[in-house]
């Protein structure tokens, strides 16, 4: 890995939404670096933070009422929060894409599937592609997502759900994006057609040697895919870690994603109910006082009710939680 | 008809894809009361087209003759003739093609414009859009006959400034309809991902909301067209519209009612005229509905 040229950095990010007087703070200054090749799985709960990261990357926030308070968003080593709509334009679909959550509404009804697919081809042709040369890059995206290229004239209301998912998957990858963001690109989909659907992005992502960013709220999907993760709670990220900081030996762990593992149901032991984490995510327009997990935290002490914990690195493992705080010192 | 389901359904099993379009066309042809709808409209159209081969405008429908006054229905005059003689089957067939056209222009003339004021509105948003919408709002209290006689007033009743008179009031229920329509597609995410795709604002206009919601359009614009013929046929019964000799609907109405008591087929054919005209585009503009909505999707 070369650590010294990262495809994204994101440094105290800080987004809101606001609406009349009330503002909800939907990112709180994250930090984030993702090394080219890498797969970064960012978790957490709805409402924590996810996508309004992702939408800050492509600058695609709803205008009227987010608002980015502060911070860099380096893709490439330029700062993209800086550079024009139209740049912008050229930056999107091309160099980066990305993959929206629901398959179903992610496609225009009314337009043939290789005609979406094709669309960006041709609005980012900067390589002078002919007519027939981008005809068959269609064809030949389409079979990589394992969809016939005869397809490729019907409706997506032709299709089912797992294979409308791939013609979003080609329409994203069509111009081989250096970053590829999905948000949560399976949790539409039934448990089996996840398998598939995950296989091909794993092999897809091999083959254009791209960087990802997987959204998603199931850590199953994560041990599958990931190289790095980022736990997000409250717009905030409080813990950040290699593949094996979170799956392997390591058992430093914030209490949140303790809970968030802790609620994952286990097929071998035999058990009456489910361990939720108990409480609720606080109301973005009112955070808590000091760390933000607090009143929900097993482990809450009395200084994280008023401080905000820095963040604690232990061998490239961050955590943002005062239990660590001794440890390092 | 029956040839064309026919057809259509032989269609479907050659093809394995068929377009939205096919679709719509499919369960329209099904749909029997806007086939019947469509039906009475394409002969109505093609009696207006082809009015010269069916009668004679100057000796007929124009030509006072005083020898054959308030004849009954007969062979040679199939609605009879009015109190200058003239054959009331000639004049209503001249006459669709003003109440066709005046429909038709009317509403081409009111979907463009309320198109353009309610996208600018949607898209605009804001302070724009207050300003857009509530400007519409007051002249929408304006009791739609008032403001039109008042244009006519000012404008003249030639053809084109009647068009534009009927037209005004219509305009914003269009933009009204155009906006919410807008804003509900911008909202869908098919619009972000082809934003998150680098398409271009006037491009996802272009390629992308507007074919989403010119089903929506078109169906009103469908169901407009016959309120706009009876209000042009109601501007000319006042005197206001298309000014005799010339064959309108409404003033063919007009010119009779002292007859009416006698003569009663002076008015019965003019008014069945005006009536199964509306009526057969208001079938066809359900029937737009029904196939246009996607839960009607078999």
């Amino acid at each position: 890995m070369n650590k010294e040229n990262p495809i994204l950095e994101i440094r105290n990010l800080e987004v809101i939404y606001q609406s009349r007087k009330r503002e909800s703070k939907a990112v709180n200054k994250i930090n984030l670096v993702l090394n080219r090749k890498e797969t970064l799985g960012l978790v957490g709960e709805t409402g924590a933070g996810k996508t309004t990261t992702a939408l800050s990357i492509l600058r695609l926030l709803p205008e009227r009422t987010a608002r980015i308070l502060g911070g860099q968003i380096l893709f490439d080593n330029k700062s993209i929060l800086e550079i024009g709509e139209k740049e912008m334009q050229a930056i999107r679909g091309e160099r980066i894409s990305m993959i929206f959550q629901d398959p179903m509404t992610s496609l225009n009804p009314v337009v043939p599937i290789g005609e979406q697919i094709k669309e960006a081809l041709v609005l980012h042709n900067s390589s002078g592609r002919s007519k027939k040369e981008i005809d068959d890059r269609t064809d030949e995206i389409l079979s990589l997502v394992g969809i016939n290229p005869e397809r490729k004239s019907q409706y997506p209301h032709e299709f089912s759900g797992g294979m409308k998912q791939r013609v979003v998957i080609a329409m994203a990858l069509a111009c081989s994006p250096e970053l590829l963001i999905a948000d949560e690109p399976t949790t539409a989909l039934d448990v089996t057609i996840q398998a598939q659907v995950l296989e091909m992005m794993e092999d897809l992502k091999q083959r254009f040697q791209m960087s990802m960013i997987i959204i998603t709220h199931d850590l199953g999907i994560v041990a599958k895919t990931c190289d790095k993760v980022a736990v997000m709670y409250a717009g905030e990220i409080i813990e950040f870690g290699t593949f094996e900081n979170f799956f392997c030996q390591d058992n430093r762990h914030h209490p949140y994603t303790v809970g968030l593992f802790g609620s994952i149901p286990k097929i071998d032991t035999d058990e009456e109910r489910l361990h939720p984490i108990d409480g609720l995510m606080p109301d973005p327009t009112n955070l808590p006082s000091g760390c933000k997990f607090h009143p929900r935290c097993p482990k809450c002490m009395e200084i994280c009710k008023t401080s905000l914990p820095n963040d604690t690195v232990i061998d490239g493992h961050m955590i943002k939680c005062h239990l660590f705080v001794e440890v390092v010192e | 008809m029956a040839n064309m389901q026919k057809m259509i359904r032989n269609k479907r099993k050659i093809t394995s894809s068929t377009t939205p379009l096919q679709d719509i066309c499919y369960r329209f042809s099904r749909n029997k009361t806007a086939m019947v709808g469509l039906f009475t409209l394409i002969i109505i159209v093609l009696a207006a087209i082809f009015a010269d081969a069916i009668s004679d405008y100057d000796r007929l429908a124009i030509a006072v003759n005083a020898s054959e006054i308030f004849q009954e229905p007969s062979g040679k005059h199939w609605f009879g003739t009015d109190f200058l003689g003239r054959d009331v089957f000639a004049r209503v067939v001249f006459g669709a093609r003003y109440s066709l056209s005046f429909g038709v222009g009317c509403t081409l003339i009111s979907v463009t414009g309320g198109c353009l004021i309610g996208a600018t509105a949607a898209y605009a948003g804001g302070v724009i859009d207050n300003i857009i919408m509530r400007t519409l709002d007051s002249i929408m209290c304006i009791p739609p006959i008032l403001l039109t006689l008042s244009l006519v007033s000012v404008l003249g009743t030639g053809l084109e400034s009647i068009m534009i008179a009927i037209s005004l009031g219509s305009i914003p229920g269009f933009a009204r309809i155009v906006r919410s329509v807008v804003l509900t597609v911008v909202q869908m995410e098919y619009i972000e991902a082809a934003k998150a795709g680098g398409v271009s604002t006037f491009r996802t206009i272009v390629f992308h909301v507007l074919p989403n919601a010119i089903g929506t359009i078109m169906v009103n614009a469908t169901m407009s067209i016959a309120g706009l013929i009876i209000a042009s046929a109601a501007l000319s019964f006042i005197g206001m519209g298309i000014q005799p000799p010339a064959p309108e609907w409404g003033a063919m109405l007009s010119e009779s009612t002292i007859y009416m008591r006698t003569y009663p087929y002076l008015v019965i054919f003019p008014g069945l005229a005006i009536v199964i005209t509306a009526l057969s585009f208001n079938l066809v503009g359900d029937g737009l509905a029904e196939a246009l909505d996607p839960r009607m999707r078999d």
